[in-house]
């Protein structure tokens, strides 16, 4: 499954919306229920998710499900 | 293991045995609104927040105000107040995170300098069942 679609998965599951309404160009902003606690559950699941572990400073730098694609890609890659 | 009124009680050592609860965190939108005279509010410029202590029937409570927009509580208060963390005071803050981090926890914040304390070192840790803790060195 591309990453995306995981990336998906796991948003809509931590911040309880249908999975439709994650978009890639979607923001935190977006989102109501995306507060610090929640950003901490999200980081969580991601790495979770995708068997890796985020720095804190990778962790506080996301701010857009554009973000949290590109920083998985990145883990992905490396 | 320990009873509370006839039920079992365990005990856990989440942050180590030296681990003692110092203060419930509580998010609030504005300190000033608690209309209490006479507050110490204190800016902490790292944690971007300004908190202030009151002490409710023995338990200590530290309400915290966010300090601008991009504070770590900002998001939450918009949703009303609420209880944020539990502080632990320990007597060395490295042990207690390697003991949170065996039990499964997260450490979010390093250990820093914390204003509200006299500049004794806080860290952050956080476990999604367990939720948010405050470690805090306990003075020597």
């Amino acid at each position: 499954m591309p990453v995306f679609e995981r990336v998906q998965n796991v948003l809509a599951r931590v911040m309880q919306v249908p999975q439709q309404q994650v978009r890639l160009e979607s923001r935190k902003d977006d989102f109501a229920h995306w507060d610090s606690i929640r950003h901490l559950d999200l980081i969580m699941e991601i790495e979770n998710a995708f068997s890796c572990t985020l720095t804190m400073n990778e962790a506080t730098a996301i701010g857009s499900v554009r973000d949290v694609v590109d920083l998985i890609a990145k883990k992905v890659a490396a | 293991m320990n009873s509370v009124d006839g039920a079992v009680e365990i005990v856990l050592a989440l942050f180590g045995p030296s681990a003692r609860l110092h203060h419930v965190g509580l998010a609030v939108r504005e300190i000033a609104a608690a209309g209490i005279v006479d507050l110490d509010v204190t800016h902490d410029p790292v944690q971007r927040v300004r908190v202030a202590f009151v002490s409710v029937g023995g338990a200590r409570i530290e309400m915290i105000e966010p300090a601008g927009a991009d504070s770590p509580v900002a998001a939450s208060v918009q949703k009303g107040n609420r209880l944020l963390h539990l502080c632990y005071e320990v007597d060395d803050i490295h042990e207690a995170m390697s003991a949170a981090r065996r039990n499964a926890f997260k450490v979010v914040h390093e250990p820093t300098s914390a204003a509200a304390f006299d500049g004794r070192p806080i860290a952050w840790v956080y476990h999604p069942l367990w939720g948010l803790f405050e470690l805090l060195q306990r003075a020597l």
